[in-house]
């Protein structure tokens, strides 16, 4: 038996139960027709690199906390934060 | 006419955008058949396809599936319908070195194939940037039904140009024909960047 999601057609207001693997994407609804959006992104991806840039970011402020002192730290791990946020919304 | 009908247009990259992507598409004659907007700061790649310029009337819908992926997929909604039509597949690890796409009907079987001209040429690129590239879509099979569908970029170092001709036999759905020619100037074009 194939996993489903569930959801609800914007246009005709019916509820659909579509196949898990257009999960995040787009298919047609079974009644109307029209195009509707499937929520539960599958990002495994997307989230290894949001965990890796935290990561980086958390090891960049201990870093510079170690050897310049605790408050640069922070500040150097929240500006690493801020530029990756940046870096991926414009890439 | 919508700009799918036509057998032969032209896609331009707009230069001077200084966050996201524009096309304009013309015809033969040279006019405006349709103008391209790719979203900036997305995470997951938008772009909207409109008659004209002043973006009041859409036609057609791109969206990427995710926001990472090796093999990116993007569906594609005709906004004229509200209909998805199909979707396009990048092949990841084909694409390394020759770069290939997989085009898809609406419930994600392959229909249609678009492909590098050759892999000798393609690899050339990868080390040369200026070579110009073009992609031949043909529909999926050990017997393709209908003529191909041939994508020429011309030799242009500053503005990424895009010739799409499309027989009269071909047998995809012109509207996945025309994603595909966007999708390979958004995607293509901004690696040239």
């Amino acid at each position: 038996m194939t996993a489903t999601e569930p959801t609800q057609c914007p246009h005709c207001r019916t509820p659909a139960e579509i196949d898990a693997h257009f999960r995040g994407g787009i298919v047609n609804c079974p009644k109307c027709g029209r195009a509707l959006e499937v929520p539960g992104r599958r990002d495994a991806t997307w989230f290894a690199v949001r965990i890796a840039g935290v990561a980086l970011a958390v090891a960049i402020g201990v870093l510079v906390g170690q050897h310049v002192g605790a408050v640069f730290g922070v500040m150097a791990g929240g500006v690493s934060l801020g530029f990756l946020l940046i870096l991926s919304l414009t890439l | 006419m919508l700009p799918w009908e036509l057998p032969r247009y032209h896609l331009r990259r707009k230069v001077l955008k200084l966050f996201g992507a524009s096309f304009h598409v013309y015809d033969p004659a040279g006019r405006t058949i349709a103008f391209c907007n790719q979203k900036a700061f997305r995470l997951r790649e938008d772009i909207r396809l409109f008659a004209d310029e002043s973006m009041q009337q859409e036609r057609m819908w791109i969206q990427a599936r995710q926001v990472i992926d090796f093999a990116a997929c993007y569906d594609v909604v005709d906004s004229t319908t509200g209909q998805k039509v199909g979707a396009l597949r990048r092949r990841g690890l084909a694409s390394i070195l020759r770069d290939s796409w997989e085009v898809l009907d609406e419930r994600d079987a392959v229909i249609a194939q678009c492909q590098e001209d050759s892999a000798g040429l393609a690899l050339l690129r990868r080390f040369v940037n200026l070579i110009p590239q073009t992609f031949y879509l043909r529909a999926a099979g050990d017997d393709p039904v209908g003529g191909q569908v041939s994508l020429r970029q011309r030799f242009n170092p500053f503005v990424f140009k895009l010739d799409v001709e499309v027989p009269q036999d071909c047998a995809v759905d012109r509207r996945l024909v025309f994603a595909t020619a966007v999708l390979l100037a958004a995607i293509e074009g901004r690696q040239e960047d």
